[in-house]
């Protein structure tokens, strides 16, 4: 999963439960899936959009100029072990 | 030849080219799926298969893991959970008898450091439950199951079944059921007659076959950050290889990390490794093994006594410090990708 926030694009894995505390916003991965779990956004739109899991479903947050999106798996190996 | 003949026979023509069309594209792509079953992730990565068979393989895998579930899992309703909460409960099935007689078998070639026989300590420390929340433990319990000395050779059987002659004794099955499930996709494979697919349980992997012209790759991820890789190595057609890691089901607690990897010998959900990997190379219940040998790694301090009593030499393990454990003979099956420094690779 790949998070544009305040100029900085990082990358999380959907494998690993857990709960990410940017500035403004919360976001939890948890069992594969994403999603904002906290914003402080007037209309909370971010928050309705609930869960996302698919390539390419992404969640924006306009007043954060924040943006979430699954995305696809362009490493070169096939897959991980954990 | 009559034109209504000659209309059948360009349709059949045609029909039999669009079916070579359609075998030779799914032939030549990889096929992917991913699922959540039970709190864990299953994938296939299937290459040169129809998707009719991959899906039929798909579909009686993840049959079986349904059945192993009602019958195994340790908390959520299931016939194991039953007998471990009625002192008086016996076994019978023969299904279950037989997944206790390997997991006992099991618990001997490792020493017990694989102790399928101490559910309840891994309940006492919180970790029977859904979501993961941190606790203290009653630490006289804790006491009491292990002077009880709990295995599964406290199970007799009688007239055919198993009953308990330890109450203390409560079966969890958690450390071999997702290798087990390997070795049953493998037997699934095999049965369809399906030549090339890696199948990744809960981050153990077991490969069959391999795409063109390679093996299959795998990557390891770092134990210290989810989002980095440690190393990778290629998987021959038969292998497979299994970490057992305190990063996967944890609680932190005044500063220490509580793992769901609880060791048999004292009790303790801590320990001094982070992670402990193993290359299992092809032989009979390759994903079993791939599960099960990590933890005698992942909870010995004598790394090389440890080698020796097992006599399995594909391994590492890395510690709270960022120091690397490894045998020559996985040394020559990894390629490190960690950044420069973060770790110290030695030599067992």
């Amino acid at each position: 999963m790949k998070i544009d926030y305040k100029n900085q694009t990082i990358k999380y894995s959907l494998n690993q439960n857990r709960k990410i505390d940017l500035e403004n916003l919360s976001i939890e991965i948890k069992m594969g899936k994403a999603r904002i779990r906290h914003s402080n956004c007037k209309n909370q739109y971010c928050l309705m959009q609930g869960w996302i899991s698919h390539v390419n479903q992404s969640i924006i947050c306009v007043p954060n100029l924040f943006k979430m999106t699954i995305s696809q798996n362009t490493d070169t190996h096939d897959s991980t072990n954990y | 030849m009559l034109p209504r003949q000659l209309f059948k026979a360009f349709f059949n023509l045609f029909i039999i080219c669009l079916l070579l069309l359609n075998s030779s594209c799914t032939k030549s792509n990889f096929y992917e799926k991913k699922f959540l079953i039970y709190g864990t992730i299953l994938e296939f990565k299937f290459f040169q298969t129809p998707k009719i068979i991959a899906d039929e393989a798909i579909s009686n895998v993840i049959a079986q893991l349904n059945e192993l579930n009602s019958i195994f899992h340790p908390w959520q309703n299931s016939l194991i959970e039953e007998f471990n909460n009625n002192p008086n409960a016996i076994i019978c099935d023969e299904q279950q008898i037989q997944m206790i007689k390997k997991a006992f078998h099991y618990e001997k070639l490792t020493h017990g450091y694989f102790n399928p026989a101490i559910g309840a300590l891994i309940k006492e420390w919180g970790f029977h439950a859904d979501e993961i929340t941190k606790t203290t433990p009653d630490y006289s319990l804790i006491e009491k199951i292990l002077n009880s000395r709990p295995s599964l050779n406290q199970l007799n059987l009688k007239k055919g079944c198993f009953e308990k002659i330890n109450h203390y004794l409560q079966i969890d099955l958690g450390g071999i059921i997702k290798g087990h499930a390997l070795d049953l996709a493998k037997a699934e494979y095999q049965k369809l007659n399906i030549k090339n697919v890696l199948t990744n349980f809960g981050g153990n992997i077991y490969a069959h076959g391999h795409p063109k012209n390679r093996f299959w790759e795998v990557a390891i991820q770092d134990p210290f950050d989810q989002t980095k890789i440690l190393a990778k190595l290629k998987l021959p057609p038969g292998s497979a290889i299994g970490t057992s890691g305190n990063y996967e089901k944890y609680y932190i607690n005044e500063g220490i990390r509580y793992s769901h990897l609880i060791n048999p010998k004292n009790g303790n959900a801590f320990s001094n490794h982070s992670s402990a990997t193993v290359f299992i190379s092809p032989q009979d219940e390759v994903g079993l093994k791939s599960d099960v040998f990590s933890k005698p790694f992942y909870f010995s301090d004598d790394l090389k006594k440890m080698q020796l009593d097992m006599n399995f030499d594909n391994f590492f393990v890395t510690d709270l410090n960022h120091n690397i454990y490894i045998t020559k003979s996985m040394l020559e099956k990894v390629e490190w990708l960690f950044e420069e420094g973060k770790y110290s690779v030695q030599g067992i």
